[in-house]
């Protein structure tokens, strides 16, 4: 029994090989500079979705918009939406009503500063976008681009995302693209005196930091990104390669856990001894 | 009799002590947590992302309790906190968010008799989203002296366009809920309540009195607006009280105020009261204001801070 079709079993080798979408249509601005940018992800999760299939045959389930009450599957233009305000209680909304509500108006990327990107700490970066021209952008966003690239610095900007005022910044990524980069704003950051004390004093003896800068200086090498991988995803692709393959499959012993019990059991255990030996107390004079 | 169990609440281990210890004379640790088991459904939306003050009484109502605002020692990883910083005792404060059945659960375990949550949430920490009208009855004032000013309010508040929402106090008195408008600062939500204090004052003055000193209060039911202030707390709906019958403060429906006591709703009896429920009366103070409401509530909070400059 093959629990994949060949095209699931071909995106299990390649995970996650889709092509890139538009997610935002905008403009930067710039004194009076405008240019017309489309925003892309720059990343993908890349962890493993699975299907629910019937323990019998295999078949994955399928889903049906049934209704409690009148007990039959309805079709597509018997459903409306509702929003719920409250439990069990709904408003109604047409197409007509979104399409009344008004677009974003604010659709600009505003650059403030410039500044270098070696003032910025890494905690501020929340968020990667690529950054590409739109129609009529070409030429101011070759500008930017070069001057940015002249001057070695990066811009500051504000940016509204989804309904959210975002700080951002502007950089060139591997010398051809913009990159947007969402920040926090200063005060979402948690700063140290939240932390629990950390004003101790330790005595490092001279051997043992000369041995930790060694240990360093052993470790030391360049940066390639392509060394380090998710471990647990490449483990369980494994699994279901070899699993595809027909592969007999060693299966770890989960480690034991010490005894739980359903919270309302435990409670009604408690509450019925602690009665009865009440109860025994009355008895005995 | 075993004491401690290690119990799994939605995913969560978490470990019951003392079960059996009376927290009341008359009820045990395992009955005290279970009636936050069961009333989870109705109090976790009063409580979801406010922070929260306890009130904890590890041996039971008759012995030392004490506040806790900071997140204690050994709180579990998956708890949620508000990192803050207290200005009164300047040093980090990390308040616990009760957003769970496992957090309630592990919190009553804690003997936390008593939820104080803020008003506002801490994601918008300065805006109050309700405003509380705390009715307090100075002796001989009794409960039902109480029930007569809230029945007074309800007729203010329906002559102002404004819905209030009534539970008991669960002690002796009566706390009225008003919905707010988004921004409002907390205290535009006390100049707010306090206007309507000297309002519902001047219908009644024999039976309502503003007076801060305790003893200028006899006979008469106070109207405490400074309760809406920021870092003040008033029990959640649904809470238990630290009081012999183990009361809590329950949510009601207007028809009820006129003959509803305190002794209604206990800790003995609130199976059968929430299933009465199917209906929380708060729910809808949740709920955004209508138009009408908000254009209301805005315009009596317009005049009180104009009559307070006066």
């Amino acid at each position: 029994m093959r629990l994949f079709s060949a095209e699931q079993y071909q995106n299990i080798y390649q995970v996650g090989d889709s092509h890139m979408r538009t997610i935002w249509n905008g403009a930067i601005s710039f004194g009076l500079v405008h240019i017309p940018i489309k925003l892309y992800p720059t990343t993908q999760e890349k962890s493993l979705k699975f299907n629910y299939l019937h323990k019998d045959c295999h078949s994955p389930l399928k889903y049906e918009k049934i209704c409690p009450v009148c007990n039959r599957e309805v079709s597509k233009d018997e459903i409306v939406w509702g929003y719920q305000y409250e439990p069990g209680k709904y408003v109604l909304l047409s197409a007509e009503d979104f399409e009344n509500i008004p677009l974003e108006t604010t659709k600009t990327i505003d650059i403030i500063d410039f500044v270098n990107l070696q003032e910025i700490d890494p905690v501020y970066f929340a968020k990667s976008y690529y950054l590409v021209p739109n129609q009529g952008g070409q030429k101011p966003y070759t500008l930017l681009r070069q001057a940015m690239q002249e001057t070695g610095q990066i811009a500051i900007a504000k940016v509204v995302l989804r309904s959210k005022e975002a700080l951002a910044a502007i950089r060139i990524y591997q010398n051809s693209v913009l990159m947007l980069e969402t920040m926090y704003y200063p005060d979402e950051i948690k700063t140290l005196d939240q932390l629990p004390s950390i004003d101790y004093v330790s005595t490092i003896q001279e051997k043992e930091l000369a041995m930790a800068v060694n240990l360093i200086s052993n470790l030391s090498a360049p940066f390639e990104p392509a060394k380090y991988t998710d471990n647990y995803r490449e483990a369980l692709l494994e699994l279901v390669r070899q699993k595809i393959d027909g592969e007999a499959i060693a299966v770890p012993a989960a480690s034991g856990r010490a005894e739980v019990i359903d919270l309302m059991k435990a409670l009604e255990e408690s509450i019925k001894a602690s009665a009865e030996q009440r109860e025994s107390e009355l008895v005995a004079p | 009799m075993i004491d401690n169990r290690d119990v799994l609440v939605q995913n969560r281990q978490i470990l019951l002590t003392n079960l059996s210890k009376p927290l009341w004379p008359q009820y045990t640790k395992a009955q005290f947590i279970e009636y936050y088991t069961l009333v989870a459904p109705y109090i976790l939306p009063y409580l979801a992302d406010r922070p929260v003050t306890l009130v904890r009484y590890p041996d039971g109502i008759t012995g030392k309790s004490f506040y806790q605002k900071d997140k204690p020692p050994k709180t579990p990883a998956w708890v949620q906190t508000f990192p803050t910083w207290s200005t009164e005792k300047e040093q980090p404060l990390e308040y616990l968010l009760i957003n769970n059945l496992p957090t309630l659960v592990w919190i009553a375990n804690l003997a936390a008799i008593e939820l104080n949550p803020w008003h506002s949430r801490y994601i918008t920490p300065d805006n109050p989203d309700w405003a509380v009208i705390d009715l307090d009855p100075a002796e001989p004032a009794n409960f039902s002296t109480v029930r007569k000013v809230a029945l007074l309010c309800k007729e203010l508040l329906d002559h102002l366009g404004c819905t209030g929402y009534p539970k008991l106090s669960g002690a002796t008195g009566i706390h009225i809920y008003l919905r707010l408008p988004q921004g409002f600062s907390y205290r535009n939500s006390a100049t707010l309540i306090g206007f309507f204090g000297k309002l519902l004052q001047r219908l009644n003055p024999d039976l309502i009195t503003l007076e801060r000193q305790v003893k200028k209060r006899t006979g008469k039911v106070y109207v405490d607006h400074l309760q809406n202030l920021k870092n003040k707390t008033i029990v959640a709906p649904y809470s238990l009280r630290p009081l012999p019958l183990a009361p809590i403060s329950m949510p009601i429906t207007w028809s009820e105020v006129a003959s509803v006591f305190p002794e209604d709703f206990t800790l003995a009896n609130f199976n059968r009261q929430i299933t009465r429920l199917p209906d929380d009366p708060f729910r809808k103070l949740l709920a955004p204001l209508s138009r009408a409401e908000e254009a209301n509530i805005r315009h009596l909070s317009a005049m009180a801070t104009k009559h307070c400059q006066h």
